[in-house]
């Protein structure tokens, strides 16, 4: 059995698999960065590598290795080894309790490995409680421990504990690769590889979870194109309706993928749609739309162009404007997701934009 | 599979491995209990992969096979069958059993059996065994001084050693300590000590019998312990740690020793801690009377400014001299004299900041001390 490779990330592989291979891998380890950037699977790969029970016969030009044919590596990866345990939030955020338990589990011997691995995904979500319940475990585990916390960034979680932990911090992985690796492994014509991978900001995880999101393109196309019937007709009222009828359609779409996302019983989590279908991301989406305008507008490169499928349209854009207006739209769009941030009323901020973008020139 | 048995021998085997079952667990294959046949009848097992329990139970075979069935479901619906007779049968196509008796049927989903992580491995080459109601007064004993929740785990277990001809049991939650030896005749060189979860241990207590006259076989290996009770296996992870060095807080030499009546002392202290805010409120205890081999009498106080007082004497002798004027919570002597069994009581005074030492006389090799309140009360 083996678990699907990792893009890029090479850097902190190598930095995890030299500390294993020194026999210098310290007790806890913090691995940090964006959500699709593949640090569970590493997480997961570092507990394979450090239990693995021929570690000690790995390839020298091989990166966290693993065999995957012993009883630890085949219980690991099917996630059933009784020395690799996993925290998940429950609910919104880990709980005191699932510390406090964790706690008393971890005293315990390791039943079949040598060490007793923990992986606490989402580890920004503990709560404070939950946070300094796990320092003194953290500082000192009982016997040979191995902790893994995995987390959006060290910044959110108490000083002291990322202090503990060593911290390894994971990047986005350069579009050439991804656009390769989206069309040899997911299979996916060209065009679309290159498409998603400039959507997916590098990150191959929400690439992959907006490959399988048909819902996200309906959601996009429509944004898209309200944005564009506004953006040309100078026309207030027209604004305001469309306005309306975006943040409708929002509404929609929110619905139907919160249906979804319950009936596949919270197996994809992040649904792509289920964010951009948000007046937040409808403003992400049209701020992309105005920067590619601005961009192309003033390089003409398409290369730099992230909504690539939409060519043609933004070819027709560029020639109706100038940099100056798109910059001053991008700005407007900006602003609005300033005030969204800030609880600005829904309705409000979004009719501000679109009569902004109906009468500015 | 399909198989009958007798209801009272499945309510008995599928209660005597439910402690095992994790209801939260992350493996959901865990919230069950796994049935399959096998040359001794029915092989019952739960394993929250700290504890594992597996018991046998008799039963007549019709056709072989392996389920895991959901565990809260199983011991409810066999607790309620109508009948004394039940038959079990697992229908692979629609992964669903059904379990018959007299006139009820019930059909359960079941999980499959292959994904049961297998129980730890104990290579049998050494079991020691110890007698029943020996092992169940060692384990009665040191109970009432195990932590239940503490930052070091290792408190949360009976820390037990074995000898050539001695096994001993300590616990502590650092306000009390029991201690308790036995003897055995175990093949051993030199001694090795485990800290055995106080939550197997309970377990197996609970299922021995005062009065039985089986053999518990037991195995260690480096991080497992097993204990095997009739047909019931208990396989447990040992905790981490180092036990602390328990033998310097007996007090040596102690001036002062008040006997009385078990019961009385402990419906004394149940009276007066009416009157205290909570389990862990101290009591106070004073000895008026002769000294030297006299009879005297100790009262016992408890005083809550915004509840009230209360007052209690009981007739007490005492051996040796001393001012005896100590507090203490409660609770911590009550436990241990609910699970003594001697008719008096011996409590060991040394000063109001030293720990009083709580012995029978019948059972010699048990110890608990308990440290006293030394804030005013």
């Amino acid at each position: 059995m083996r678990l699907p490779d990792i893009l890029g990330q090479d850097e902190a592989m190598r930095v995890l698999d030299a500390e294993i291979r020194s026999g210098t891998m310290s007790h806890a380890y913090m691995l940090w960065g964006p959500r699709g950037s593949g640090r569970t699977l590493i997480a997961r790969r570092l507990a394979l590598a450090a239990n693995c029970s021929f570690r000690g016969e790995a390839p020298p030009e091989s990166v966290l290795w693993y065999c995957g044919e012993c009883p630890n590596c085949a219980k690991i990866i099917s996630g059933v080894h009784p020395d690799f345990s996993i925290i998940v939030p429950s609910g919104n955020s880990i709980k005191i309790a699932q510390i406090r338990e964790m706690q008393l589990r971890i005293s315990l011997k390791a039943n079949e490995s040598e060490l007793k691995t923990w992986l606490i995904d989402d580890a920004e979500r503990m709560t404070e409680e939950a946070q300094n319940c796990l320092l003194k475990v953290l500082e000192e585990p009982p016997g040979r421990s191995l902790i893994i916390l995995v987390a959006q960034d060290r910044e959110m979680l108490l000083p002291t504990i990322s202090s503990r932990c060593h911290s390894v911090r994971l990047g986005t992985v350069d579009m050439r690769t991804m656009a390769e690796w989206a069309s040899r492994e997911l299979r996916l014509p060209q065009q679309r590889a290159q498409v998603l991978a400039v959507l997916s900001g590098g990150l191959p995880g929400r690439l992959a979870s907006l490959a399988s999101d048909s819902d996200y393109f309906a959601v996009r196309d429509s944004i898209i194109a309200r944005v564009r019937s506004v953006m040309w007709c100078g026309d207030g009222a027209r604004a305001l309706d469309a306005s309306e009828d975006l943040l409708d359609e929002l509404k929609k779409a929110r619905a139907r993928a919160q249906t979804q996302s319950q009936e596949a019983e919270g197996e994809a989590t992040t649904s792509e749609a289920l964010e951009i279908a948000t007046p937040a991301g409808a403003c992400d989406c049209a701020a992309g739309w105005f920067r590619d305008l601005f961009v192309l507008s003033l390089t003409g490169d398409g290369e730099l162009v992230i909504n690539r499928d939409y060519m043609e349209a933004l070819e027709e854009d560029v020639a109706r404007g100038s940099p100056e207006l798109f910059a001053r739209w991008t700005v407007r769009v900006m602003q609005t997701a300033r005030a969204l941030q800030a609880n600005a009323n829904v309705r409000l901020a979004m009719d501000d934009f679109m009569l902004g973008l109906a009468l500015t020139r | 599979m399909k198989v009958s048995c007798s209801k009272a021998a499945l309510v008995n085997g599928v209660q005597a491995v439910y402690k095992a079952v994790s209801p939260k667990a992350t493996i959901p294959v865990l919230s069950g209990i796994l049935m399959e046949t096998c040359a001794q009848g029915l092989r019952l097992v739960a394993y929250d992969l700290d504890l594992g329990i597996e018991t046998f139970i008799p039963v007549t075979i019709e056709r072989e096979g392996a389920m895991v069935m959901p565990a809260r479901y199983l011991s409810d619906i066999t607790r309620r069958l109508p009948h004394s007779e039940v038959v079990i049968e697992y229908r692979e196509e629609v992964r669903a059993a059904d379990i018959l008796s007299d006139r009820s049927n019930f059909t359960v989903k079941t999980m499959p059996a292959g994904e049961y992580p297998a129980l730890p491995e104990i290579p049998s080459v050494s079991t020691w065994s110890i007698p029943e109601p020996g092992l169940k007064t060692m384990i009665k004993r040191t109970a009432p001084a195990v932590a239940t929740e503490d930052n070091r785990a290792f408190y949360t277990g009976i820390y037990t050693i074995f000898e050539r001809d001695m096994l001993t049991m300590v616990s502590t939650d650092t306000f009390r300590l029991a201690h308790r030896t036995m003897s055995v005749s175990l093949p051993l060189e030199n001694q090795v000590g485990v800290i055995i979860p106080g939550k197997t241990l309970f377990e197996v207590e609970r299922n021995l019998s005062p009065e039985g006259d089986r053999e518990v076989s037991m195995a260690l290996t480096d991080r497992h312990a097993m204990f095997r009770v009739g047909s019931t296996t208990y396989i447990t992870r040992l905790l981490e740690g180092q036990f602390p060095n328990y033998k310097q807080v007996f007090p040596q030499n102690i001036p002062a020793r008040l006997i009385c009546d078990r019961l009385q002392l402990l419906n004394s202290i149940d009276r007066v801690s009416l009157m205290c805010k909570d389990e862990l409120s101290a009591i106070r205890m004073v000895y008026t009377g002769d000294e030297g081999m006299a009879s005297g009498f100790l009262t016992i106080t408890a005083n809550t400014p915004e509840i009230g007082d209360a007052r209690d004497d009981i007739p007490v002798s005492m051996q040796g001299h001393a001012e005896v004027t100590v507090a203490m919570r409660a609770r911590y002597l009550r436990d241990v004299l609910r699970v003594m069994d001697g008719e008096e009581v011996c409590l060991g005074y040394t000063s109001f900041k030293h720990p009083i030492e709580v012995t029978d006389e019948k059972d010699p090799a048990y110890t608990y001390l308990l440290m006293p309140v030394t804030a005013p009360v």
